[in-house]
């Protein structure tokens, strides 16, 4: 906030890098879809979600107690994931191969 | 910014970006809304104690078109009546004036919230006429009812229902950014956060809270438009979906969002507290550090709602013990309310009366709450006339008693003039007494056994006693209904024939009561500075018995200088 001089981020390689990501991903998916690989293509997503963040959604350039908001939203959403394993999916008895 | 320039009709008072008409806009709308949930009320309670008779106003209500009168009664109530009122309209009203500032932080946006706003209440209330009904799933919306078309008879209802919700969704958003940037930006010189108002508080921590429970509300709600109508299955076990997931989502939203309500009721409370029992908050900053422990603890107690729907047994007990954790801090926060009236010189007006039944009535709300947070006892009472009067004794406590509390304390800042104390006073009473006669049959029907979602209790053996309980309740709320007379005529007589009230009726501290009531656009005739906390009533010494934030210290030097003379 405090320096309004530029501090852009190169929007298009950003961009590209995103756009190669996915492609990546898709590729992967194709290939198999097996533990390992669906793991892969989650850490792919999040390295696009923090470029996202960063990048086009300005966290960069934003002052800490934004980014102390979005880290509060990620601690939020790793206790809904938590709280959510047990039912959805662990689904003991619910289905077979369970 | 620009001050005082003549504005046409429709940039003065439709298409406003003045956070002032905007609040009004969202209180006048939240009363309207008010009132249609409190036809809906009564409509039920209706066919609850004479079912199947015709209902003066409304004709005989058809199973399926009961569905939909609940459904509509809790979604208007809390989404349409409680967030704009105490969240957007006392919001807007008072973050931008207890910190100083001349507007919210961002206009137009402002502007943008409130339209937004307005156009889900046209698509909630189109909900009504379309082929079908209005949603009939409850005001929960819960999957498989919600989820297919033939599980509850409605189809474009319940479409339109998600959509109007997705729609506020989004106005209450855009509403939270501001009032989150207004209150921590747009402070005066001179007020720390640690300065700032009770109120400013806990709409800040009611807005972050709401910001960050949302999502996976949305999230769960796309899903749901999607699996009635592109024939996904994330509900559906045929599918392999689970509606069990919905619940998840919906309470995991559901529950910070009754202390998205609760919080700006609690400082609406704080402000008339003080400035009728001429004391200092007792324990500031212990209150503000335990409504950030209980929005923090909220995201971690939702599944108490589900302790009867096939919820993992492991999760039963941790969600038990957060439950019951959370009522600490709210405990700790309503008894710093009451000792701050210890040794007070309490000056009964009606805002001061509603913030005090306030307490007392929120206090049966909150311990029966303790007693439905147990697993084992939730299990008896779950669904039942217990549990609705349970949240009625929170959230009528919360949206109307803090509301009318508001509303009589703050009408100056919004009209210029005082209501009058008189007819306020049988609006209390009448609300006071019809409230409780409403609801306390409903625990004891509960205790019966009687389900909240059953049309006619007396098709039920054991439920035929407590017919008698059921035409009590139903008085009450026509009783309550018949006590808003009096407020609804007092509020708009007294826009014209009210008492002028100048700046500071009440003698109270905080910033809004420095300017003008109405403030005049741009709100400040000076810029204003904040020279102490918010709360400084009856200093001891001489002298009035309170010191506003912007009264710049007296000139004390010279008395201090004289005694310090004779002392040396
Ligand atoms: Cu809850």
């Amino acid at each position: 906030m405090s320096e309004t001089t530029e501090h852009r981020s190169n929007y298009f390689m950003v961009f590209g890098i995103l756009v190669a990501a996915l492609a990546i991903s898709l590729a992967l998916a194709a290939v198999s879809t097996g533990p390992i690989v669906v793991a892969a293509i989650f850490a792919i997503a999040t390295v696009k979600a923090y470029l996202v963040l960063t990048h086009f959604i300005h966290l960069n350039v934003e002052p800490r107690f934004i980014k102390v908001l979005v880290i509060g939203l990620l601690a939020v959403l790793t206790v809904l994931y938590i709280g959510l394993v047990p039912d959805i999916v662990w689904v003991f008895g619910r289905m077979e191969g369970a | 910014m620009s001050h005082g320039e003549p504005e046409s009709f429709v940039r003065k008072y439709i298409f406003s970006v003045d956070h002032k008409v905007i609040a009004k806009q969202y209180m006048i709308t939240g009363l309207f809304m008010a009132l249609l949930g409190g036809f809906l009320a009564y409509a039920l309670r209706s066919q609850l104690a004479w079912p199947g008779d015709s209902i003066v106003g409304l004709g005989v209500i058809a199973p399926h078109a009961y569905n939909s009168v609940v459904t509509l009664h809790g979604t208007i109530m809390v989404f349409w009546v409680a967030m704009p009122i105490l969240v957007a309209g006392f919001g807007n009203l008072l973050v931008p004036l207890m910190v100083g500032a001349e507007d919210m932080a961002f206009p137009r946006l402002n502007m943008l919230s409130y339209w937004v706003f307005f156009l889900s209440t046209i698509v909630i209330i189109a909900s009504f006429f379309v082929p079908g009904g209005a949603a009939g799933g409850g005001w929960t919306a819960y999957p498989p009812l919600s989820g297919t078309v033939h599980a509850s008879g409605v189809n474009w209802g319940m479409n339109l229902w998600i959509l109007a919700v997705a729609l506020e969704f989004v106005a209450f958003l855009i509403g939270g950014i501001n009032i989150i940037t207004t209150g921590i930006n747009m402070r005066v010189p001179g007020m720390s956060m640690w300065d700032l108002p009770l109120f400013v508080w806990e709409e800040l921590i009611a807005s972050i809270v709401f910001l960050l429970a949302v999502g996976p509300l949305i999230a769960g709600a796309v899903m749901l438009l999607l699996d009635r109508s592109f024939g996904t299955g994330f509900y559906a076990p045929s599918a392999g979906g689970d509606p069990l997931l919905f619940q998840h989502l919906f309470w995991f939203f559901g529950h910070p969002e009754v202390y998205v309500l609760l919080l700006p009721a609690l400082g609406i409370m704080g402000e008339v507290l003080c400035a009728f029992s001429r004391k200092t908050i007792f324990g500031y900053r212990t209150i503000v550090w335990s409504v950030i422990s209980a929005g923090l603890l909220s995201f971690v107690v939702w599944a108490h709602h589900q302790f009867v729907s096939g919820l993992d047994p492991r999760l039963a007990f941790p969600f038990s013990v957060t439950t019951i954790l959370i009522s600490v801090p709210f405990a700790v926060h309503l008894f710093a309310f009451i000792a701050t009236l210890y040794k007070a010189s309490i000056r009964f007006t009606v805002a001061m009366a509603f913030t005090l039944a306030m307490i007392a009535l929120f206090m049966i709300g909150g311990v029966t709450g303790v007693i439905n947070g147990s697993a084992a006892a939730d299990i008896f009472i779950h669904d039942t006339y217990f549990v609705v009067a349970h949240f009625h004794y929170t959230l009528v406590p919360i949206v109307f008693f803090a509301t009318f509390s508001g509303i009589y304390f703050w009408y100056p800042k919004l009209f210029g003039r005082l209501m009058n104390e008189g007819l306020g006073w049988v609006h209390f009473a009448g609300t006071f007494f019809f409230f409780n006669l409403t609801f306390i049959p409903q625990f004891a029907l509960g205790l019966m056994g009687h389900h909240r979602r059953i049309a006619n209790p007396q098709i039920f053996e054991f439920l035929r006693d407590g017919q008698g309980l059921q035409v009590l309740s139903t008085i009450g709320v026509i009783g309550l209904l018949a006590a808003q007379v009096p407020f609804v005529y007092n509020f708009f007589a007294s826009m014209v024939r009210g008492k002028p009230a100048g700046r500071n009726p009440w003698e109270a501290t905080t910033l809004e009561w420095a300017t003008a009531s109405p403030p005049p656009h741009g709100n400040f005739d000076e810029p204003q500075t904040a020279y102490r906390g918010p709360y400084v009533y009856s200093p001891p010494g001489e002298g009035p018995d309170w010191i506003p934030q912007f009264e710049p210290p007296a000139e004390a030097l010279e008395p201090d200088t004289a005694i310090s003379e004779t002392a040396s």
